[in-house]
């Protein structure tokens, strides 16, 4: 090991840091010929003690507890800011999160929706079609002329609420069926069946209907379909007898089919 | 009863590692916070005191470094480093900015009772007047010898001397290699003899630091 090689181990040597051992016994070698190079590590090694003599004298200096103090008030600010920002993250959370899902005008349409069906189910299940048009009829509707021998009138399912108190026993609601999109079909007499009357006017004058006629006629299937009666547009019959019920003044208020 | 409860809150926290301590202290627990300080505040307020030479700053740079970390933890990054490093690396940078700065201020005249009680002061017992007067001088000697060091040897000399850590941790604070950290200190130190030897030769006469 030369001077130069020596220098550049020097620290290691003077703060005994571990070197490879065939190192450091050159370099001890090293110093036993050469003085500078022993001068310079013995320099090296007082420095080191100096320093360590300064690290121990230094060791124990501390912040002063104010420093410690202020610090842990931060944190603590911070955790109480945290649990507040937590609690308003979370109401403005629940706040967007019902705004979003329970807007206003989504729930005054939900409303109005549940009270249109509401309104519609009650109406159609405790006022069917003919029912109301079966309840127009008169009590004395079997004594209407008939102008088709073959067919008798369709006592009505369930009559309408102004006139039950009018009609007699054998006029007593029948049990009403439960689907109104198609014309219920009931025995008439023998094999005929009759749906229900389908009114053809918004309104119905009573006393226009109180000596009314049932006509019947054989009208065209696809005329029916074409005012609204839920027939079958396969059908095979081009020509469906129907029966129309005419009010005194000649109007035609409502309409049924007879197969 | 609570300080007992407080005591056995530490000892618990006493047992996690940095990381863990750095999350719960994130989240707001004051004991996490107390076991971290207490563990990391000497090795920052040192190496700032160290690299500075002013208590005032370096307990200034303590609070900051702590600060930070109770502040912006979140972007420690275990990945990178140990949180040691981290807080040292955050140390080194804000000492250096205090220098810098205030390097460019000139004070107009220091007032009386205003300067800092010199650190000789501070450390000498009372058990042997003389020779702890003679101890406090060597110290005093080494400090102003560190001191006067320009700042990339002083930190590899406090790094790796006075904090006794290895060249790879020391060059993983600084962000320089290795062997720069190994060159730094062999010149760092030799600077420091020459100056011990020229502080020595004026006060007694001699070129020996001995």
């Amino acid at each position: 090991m030369n001077c130069q090689e020596f220098i550049d181990l020097v620290s290691e040597l003077a703060c005994d840091r571990p070197l490879d051992a065939s190192i450091e016994q050159d370099a001890r070698r090293h110093t036993t010929v050469c003085d500078s190079c022993a001068q310079l590590l013995a320099a090296q090694r007082m420095l080191t003690a100096r320093i360590l003599e300064f690290a121990e004298a230094t060791g124990n200096l501390h912040t002063s507890p104010q420093v410690k103090q202020r610090l842990r008030a931060e944190v603590t600010k911070r955790k109480i800011a945290q649990n507040a920002s937590l609690g308003t993250s979370i109401r403005a959370a629940m706040g967007s999160v019902g705004r979003a899902i329970w807007p206003r005008w989504v729930v005054a349409a939900a409303i109005s929706a549940c009270l249109m069906v509401t309104t519609v189910w009650w109406w159609t299940s405790t006022t069917p079609v003919q029912e109301q048009l079966a309840g127009a009829q008169p009590p004395a509707a079997k004594e209407i002329p008939k102008t088709s021998p073959t067919v008798e009138p369709v006592a009505p399912a369930t009559p309408h609420p102004q006139v039950v108190a009018r009609q007699s026993p054998q006029h007593q609601p029948q049990r009403r069926t439960p689907k109104r999109n198609r014309p219920t079909v009931s025995e008439v007499e023998g094999e005929e069946f009759a749906s229900a009357f389908v009114p053809l006017t918004l309104s119905m004058d009573e006393k226009a209907i109180e000596n009314g006629t049932i006509v019947r006629l054989e009208v065209p299937r696809t005329k029916l379909i074409a005012m609204g009666l839920p027939l079958h547009v396969d059908g095979d019959q081009e020509t469906v007898n129907a029966e129309v019920m005419l009010g005194d003044n000649g109007v035609a208020y409502a309409i049924r089919v007879v197969r | 009863m609570r300080k007992q409860l407080a005591h056995t809150l530490t000892r618990s926290f006493a047992s996690l590692d940095d990381e863990e301590l750095l999350r719960r202290m994130l989240i707001g627990e004051e004991e996490a916070f107390d076991v971290l300080y207490d563990r990391r505040e000497r090795l920052v307020y040192q190496f700032a005191l160290r690299m500075s030479g002013s208590t005032a700053l370096a307990e200034d740079v303590t609070q900051d470094v702590f600060m930070a970390l109770i502040r912006s933890g979140h972007l420690f990054d275990p990945a990178r480093g140990t949180l040691t490093k981290y807080l040292l690396g955050m140390t080194r940078n804000r000492v250096l900015t205090l220098i810098e700065r205030e390097r460019s201020f000139v004070p107009l005249m220091a007032e009386e009772g205003d300067e800092e009680v010199s650190l000789a002061e501070k450390i000498t017992l009372q058990a042997d007047p003389l020779i702890e007067l003679a101890r406090a001088e060597r110290v005093e000697a080494v400090r102003q010898a560190i001191l006067a060091l320009p700042w990339h040897y002083r930190e590899v000399v406090v790094l790796c001397n006075l904090e006794e850590m290895s060249y790879e941790e020391a060059a993983g604070v600084i962000g320089c290699p290795v062997g720069t950290v190994r060159s730094r200190l062999n010149r760092a130190r030799t600077l420091l003899v020459e100056k011990l030897k020229t502080s020595r030769g004026a006060d007694k006469g001699t070129t020996s630091i001995a």
